[in-house]
Order: C-alpha cells, then sequence, then structure tokens
C-alpha cells in the first residue's frame, strides 16, 4: 500500500486505476452487506473512487505519499452511502458487460445476511463489517468511523455475539419446522 | 464453519464494471460510441466535459485516438441525454446545446474553432474571414492548421472553411472529396 501511495503521488492518472483494482473488491463486499443492494453498492464504490481520484488531483504529491489509503478510501465510502449519493448525469457508463449478458457474482445466503444485519446496532453492524468482509484492522475502524480502538473492539465483539445467537435461533426454528 | 470464516465468504470480487465506471466517470478514460454520419459510421468519443473526438469507424481509430489524446478508449453509453444531441449534431453539422471537450487545442484554436460553429449549413467561409473573426485577421495559416487538428469533425463543421480561391482545400475526415460530397449535400456547391 506505501508503494501504491507512492506511485500515486508521482503519476496519479497512471497509477489510479492499479488503486481502484487493489482495494474495490473490499469496498464493494462491505458496502454490499451494509446497503443490502447489489447495485446500490456497486454504485456506491464507484463513485467513492471518483471522488478519492478528484479529491487527490488537488492534493500535493507529499500529502498523498501520507495517505493510508484503504482507511481514507472507507471514510470517503461510508460518506457516500451515508448520503445516499446518486451519480451525476453527466457521466459515461460502460456498455460491454450488459452486452456480454454478464451476471453478478453474488455472496452465499444474501437474504440470511440482509436480515441478520438487521438485528444489530448500526455501530456494531459497521464494525463486524468492516473487520470481517473487508479486513480492516481495528486501528483503520477507528480512524474511519472516528470511534475509539478499544470500543470498535468491543462492537465487533459484541456484535459477533450477537450474531451467533441469531443464528442459533435459526438453527432451533428450523429443526422445530 | 466458524462465524469469522462465514464472514469471509460474503468478500467477494467486485463487479467487473467498477473499474471501468471508474475510469470513465474520472475521465481517465473516454467511453466510445458509434453513430450514423452523412459521411457514414462515425466514432463519437466522450468524457465528463464534452465529446472530445469524432472519427471515421475504420480500423486504428483506437490507435489514432490514444496517439493524439494520450488517454484509452471504451465502449460506453453517452451521458444521459447526450446521445439525442450527438445524433442532431452530426445530421446538422453544428454542435448545438452538445458539449465540446476542448482541452485537445490552444485557446486560439479553440477561439477559431467555435467561430466555425457558427457558420450555417449550406454555406462557406473563407480561411481569411475566420481568422479575422478569430481576432487574428493575417493567421490565415494558424486557421488551417486549426482546420487540420478539429477534434469533432462534423459536429464542428470545418468542412465549411475553403479557400477564398474557391478550391475546396484539405479535410482530415478523409480527404478532399469527401468535403466535396459534404458540401454538395447541404447544398453549399452544386
Amino acid at each position: 500500500m506505501d508503494d501504491l501511495a507512492d506511485s500515486l503521488a508521482s503519476d496519479l492518472d497512471e497509477a489510479f486505476p492499479d488503486l481502484v483494482s487493489s482495494l474495490q473488491h473490499g469496498i464493494f463486499s462491505g458496502l454490499r452487506q451494509l446497503t443490502g443492494d447489489h447495485h446500490r453498492a456497486e454504485d456506491l464504490t464507484q463513485e467513492a473512487f471518483i471522488r478519492a481520484y478528484r479529491a487527490m488531483r488537488t492534493y500535493p504529491a507529499e500529502r498523498i505519499r501520507a495517505i493510508r489509503l484503504r482507511g481514507w478510501i472507507w471514510t470517503i465510502a461510508l460518506n457516500v452511502a451515508r448520503n445516499d449519493v446518486r451519480a451525476e448525469s453527466r457521466r459515461p457508463t460502460p456498455t460491454r458487460l450488459e452486452e456480454a449478458g454478464y451476471l453478478p457474482e453474488e455472496p452465499p445466503d444474501s437474504e440470511a445476511w440482509n436480515r441478520r444485519w438487521t438485528l444489530l446496532p448500526a455501530a456494531q453492524r459497521r464494525a463486524v463489517i468492516l473487520r470481517h468482509v473487508a479486513g480492516l484492522s481495528y486501528q483503520e475502524i477507528s480512524e474511519v468511523t472516528g470511534r475509539p480502538a478499544t470500543t470498535v473492539r468491543s462492537d465487533v465483539s459484541r456484535g459477533l455475539a450477537r450474531l451467533r445467537s441469531v443464528i442459533v435461533r435459526e438453527t432451533n426454528e428450523e429443526e422445530r419446522k | 464453519m466458524t462465524l469469522e470464516k462465514e464472514l469471509e465468504r460474503l468478500s467477494v470480487p467486485a463487479p467487473t464494471g467498477v473499474l471501468d465506471g471508474v475510469v470513465l466517470g474520472t475521465g481517465l478514460s473516454d467511453g466510445f460510441s458509434v453513430f450514423e454520419s452523412p459521411l457514414g459510421s462515425v466514432v463519437v468519443a466522450f468524457n465528463p466535459l464534452g465529446v472530445s473526438a469524432v472519427d471515421l469507424f475504420t480500423d486504428g481509430f483506437e490507435v489514432r485516438f490514444s496517439d493524439r489524446f494520450r488517454r484509452r478508449l471504451l465502449e460506453a453509453r453517452p451521458p444521459r441525454g447526450w446521445e439525442d444531441l450527438i445524433i442532431q449534431a452530426l445530421a446538422e453539422g453544428t454542435p448545438g446545446a452538445l458539449p465540446v471537450d476542448f482541452r485537445s487545442v490552444t485557446p486560439f484554436q479553440r477561439q477559431v474553432l467555435e467561430q466555425t460553429a457558427s457558420i450555417p449549413r449550406g454555406e462557406t467561409r473563407s480561411y481569411g474571414w475566420l481568422a479575422s473573426r478569430a481576432g487574428r485577421p493575417k493567421a490565415a495559416r494558424a486557421v488551417g492548421q486549426t482546420m487540420a487538428r478539429n477534434p469533432v469533425p462534423l459536429v464542428i463543421p470545418c468542412h465549411r472553411v475553403v479557400l477564398s480561391d474557391g478550391r475546396i482545400g484539405h479535410y482530415g475526415l478523409g480527404g478532399a472529396e469527401r468535403k466535396r460530397r459534404l458540401l454538395r449535400v447541404e447544398g453549399a456547391i452544386g
């Protein structure tokens, strides 16, 4: 990631697609769980990177070099998701994939997870998704959410505990049927 | 399976369109679509600033584009509302409400091209006339070079600019014969 920040600082346009390639899967997967909506997550992921690019264009090289990329992009992504930003109309959209009859890859048990997430308080849901789906460290989550790292730790462990009990309850209900 | 492992499985590849959407949305690559024009099929390239290039839809248009503009091309749909504007601009030979990305030309060339856009269909103007309109009456040669550099022929009707002695002059989009054909279709010459 540090190498990437260096490359972005020396040639933003050349290196930016590499940044997208290396972070898009984590950002998309996290947003997919946070929003419960595949297309929404796709739009928001794009929007977050486009905003990141525009911001970087205004930064001097030293500032870009100092950015901790994953946390920084996630801060933008959560903002975009929170404000439910819609894409501007003045934007070309790719056609290749539609024509190829492309089907998106859905994560497993989508419906079950969409339901489970609604049973968690917002802070726990966000912390668990950032930690265990998007793969952020506690420190990164703390920077992204503005909550102390110790609080993030307890959000994650409480969230996991809650999910376990939700899943146990689901299993019991299944067995009763 | 542990809960943590199950959560890891929710990490999936981003849809393939995300990267393309980002490079198009940032303007790192331009989008292109093929349209019909009085000269047959043409490639129209666009980015969030406007239409950036018009070229004949022939082999190598992607290379010609990246050689000149230093950006890549991706097949794409134009921004909402632009498709009709492009069709209209190509048919009438004037940009109308369609935005044009002039970053590939100098400020003087831009001024000349904007004057060119005002030449009505069915009429022609000389290089000297354009030079005067752009505030540099002696710059007919620079005007000629500007026409050769017009990134969006047909949309900006450089084919309506001819030599003051009536000769037809050069045409970047396929040579003088096509220029003559266009002017004939528009009723500017017999």
